[in-house]
């Protein structure tokens, strides 16, 4: 089975990588990165630029990416569930195909730029590594929020309006919402809800996440407080790296379910 | 021998298979025949797995087609819209499913059988006719030599040539003692290779058994006739 999925992952690597979007959105990204070094000057404020690419257009392109991607494979999934092949082998070795490109492209836009100033980033490296983390985490929930929308809807432009729609309530709808809550609640206490809210939300989590490493003054107020107090345990702080991974898995896993039971 | 038990398949409210129940003899040619929309389809592609029933139960030489993907490497199946991804080259999909099974099968067996596809091999999917997509079809199924055929409206697409090529394949492999699940709306032309019918309405089977005998049956000479009564 193993053998099957790698198969059908290069595959896909393959197909991707003769697509110039991908390229596209490599050259984009190296292209941002490098901006944001040559013109802010300061390491760490490049950094913080590149939380804001990685928090929005890292889930956008990836949610985008991946829903084209799965409508346009729906001829070779029917064709490879035709023959001898598991429904969840051609799921997990499409899903892998996908995941490979877009992380790679990822990690290599952001590290080619960071790679000339070597030396300008010494002390933050550990930002870097968590920046990077949380872009393919990020990467890779939404190519399986992606996958659960279109497996769900048969009909292409409905499914690129609902990711999109799922992309914009996460991204900037929810925060939206958090802050109306806080706003309408600020009587009661309210930092037990607003962290269940937070990990609610993977870009909400990565956010928190980064900031309080990079630039605390930026989650504003009380909410600040809040996460600064919480966040300061390291239980706290593994606790939302292993939920991150588990936004991963949750939708994967769910997808694959869906995936499994769909008629073609 | 493949057996279908209480088969139900709805798309919603809309009910295409009832209570289907019926098996397809080994070694013999069943033809599968009922008006447009009235399941054919979605019964084979149940059998392939394509499909997932509402409910019943579909067994291939008695494994359930639910829990399993490997008998499908018996089967040589035929779609009625065959789906390749559109940028390949032809070659490439036979490559590419010469690959997947872990090449069992010699590259150039595909090609020549039952149609001559090697003018075809630098084209791109997208550029091919009709009825060339549909010999390519063809071709992917009977590539590896499997034990069941499984084609839906195989020749609707193709010349008079190629589709008596491909009937007269048909008989070759039914000489073989192959298993061919067929459906068609072409009465005339399976007519005298047909050993087992199963005539499907608005997804209930009306009639399923050998030919010889519904023809009795309806009194009639002919496939078209019998049909024709039944209907009435
Ligand atoms: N994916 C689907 N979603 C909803 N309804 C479907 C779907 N596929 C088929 N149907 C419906 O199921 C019924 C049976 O379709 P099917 O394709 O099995 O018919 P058929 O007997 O093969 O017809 P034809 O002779 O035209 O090929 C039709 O009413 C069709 O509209
Ligand atoms: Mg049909």
């Amino acid at each position: 089975m193993f053998k099957l999925i790698n198969k059908i992952t290069f595959y896909g690597i393959k197909d991707l990588l003769r697509s110039r979007w991908i390229i596209v959105y490599f050259i984009v990204l190296c292209m941002i990165t490098e901006g944001m070094f040559r013109f802010s000057g300061h390491s760490l404020k490049a950094l913080s630029g590149m939380v804001s690419v990685t928090i929005f257009l890292v889930p956008l392109i990836s949610i985008i990416f991946a829903t084209i991607y799965y409508y346009n494979s729906r001829n070779f999934i029917e064709l490879m569930l035709t023959q001898p092949i598991s429904r969840k082998s051609v799921y997990i070795g499409l899903v892998s195909g996908l995941s490979f490109s877009l992380s790679l492209c990822f990690i290599f836009a952001i590290s080619i730029p960071v790679l000339w100033r070597f030396s300008m980033l010494s002390g933050y490296w550990n930002i870097l590594f968590l920046l990077i983390f949380i872009g393919v985490m990020l990467t890779l929930t939404f190519i399986c929020l992606a996958f659960w929308v279109s497996i769900s809807n048969e009909d292409k432009g409905r499914g690129l309006g609902i990711s999109l729609l799922l992309w914009l309530t996460m991204a900037v709808v929810y925060d939206g919402l958090v802050l109306m809550v806080v706003i309408l609640f600020q009587d009661y206490p309210l930092e037990k809800p607003m962290i269940v809210l937070m990990f609610s939300n993977p870009i909400d989590l990565a956010r928190v996440l980064i900031l309080l490493k990079i630039d605390v003054s930026a989650l504003l107020g009380y909410t600040g407080a809040v996460f600064k107090s919480f966040f300061s345990s390291n239980f706290a702080q593994i606790t939302s790296l292993l939920s991150l991974v588990a936004w991963v898995l949750f939708p994967f896993y769910f997808s694959m379910k869906k995936f499994k039971k769909i008629d073609f | 021998m493949i057996t279908i038990d209480k088969l139900q398949k709805s798309y919603g409210k809309l009910q295409v298979l009832d209570n289907v129940n019926t098996s397809i003899r080994t070694g013999k040619v069943t033809v599968l025949i009922g008006p447009n929309g009235s399941g054919k389809s979605t019964l084979i592609k149940c059998i392939l797995g394509l499909v997932k029933p509402s409910s019943g139960d579909i067994k291939v030489n008695d494994v359930s087609v639910s829990s399993n993907y490997n008998y499908r490497k018996d089967i040589g199946y035929v779609p009625q819209y065959g789906h390749f991804p559109e940028n390949l080259l032809v070659k490439d999909v036979f490559n590419l499913v010469l690959n997947l099974r872990n090449g069992t099968g010699h590259p150039s067996y595909g090609i020549d059988k039952p149609f001559d596809l090697t003018t075809e091999l630098k084209k791109k999917i997208y550029s091919l006719s009709g009825g060339t997509r549909q010999k390519l079809s063809a071709n992917l199924a009977f590539m590896f030599n499997p034990q069941i055929y499984i084609c839906d409206e195989p020749t609707a697409g193709l010349d008079p040539i190629a589709a008596r090529t491909f009937k007269q394949y048909i008989q070759q492999m039914r000489e073989e003692d192959k298993t061919i699940l067929l459906s068609s709306h072409v009465l005339s032309e399976v007519e005298h290779f047909a050993d087992d019918i199963i005539f499907i309405c608005e997804g209930r089977l009306k009639y399923n058994g050998p030919l010889t005998e519904l023809k009795i049956q309806t009194n009639e000479s002919t496939l078209e006739d019998s049909i024709a009564k039944l209907m009435e």
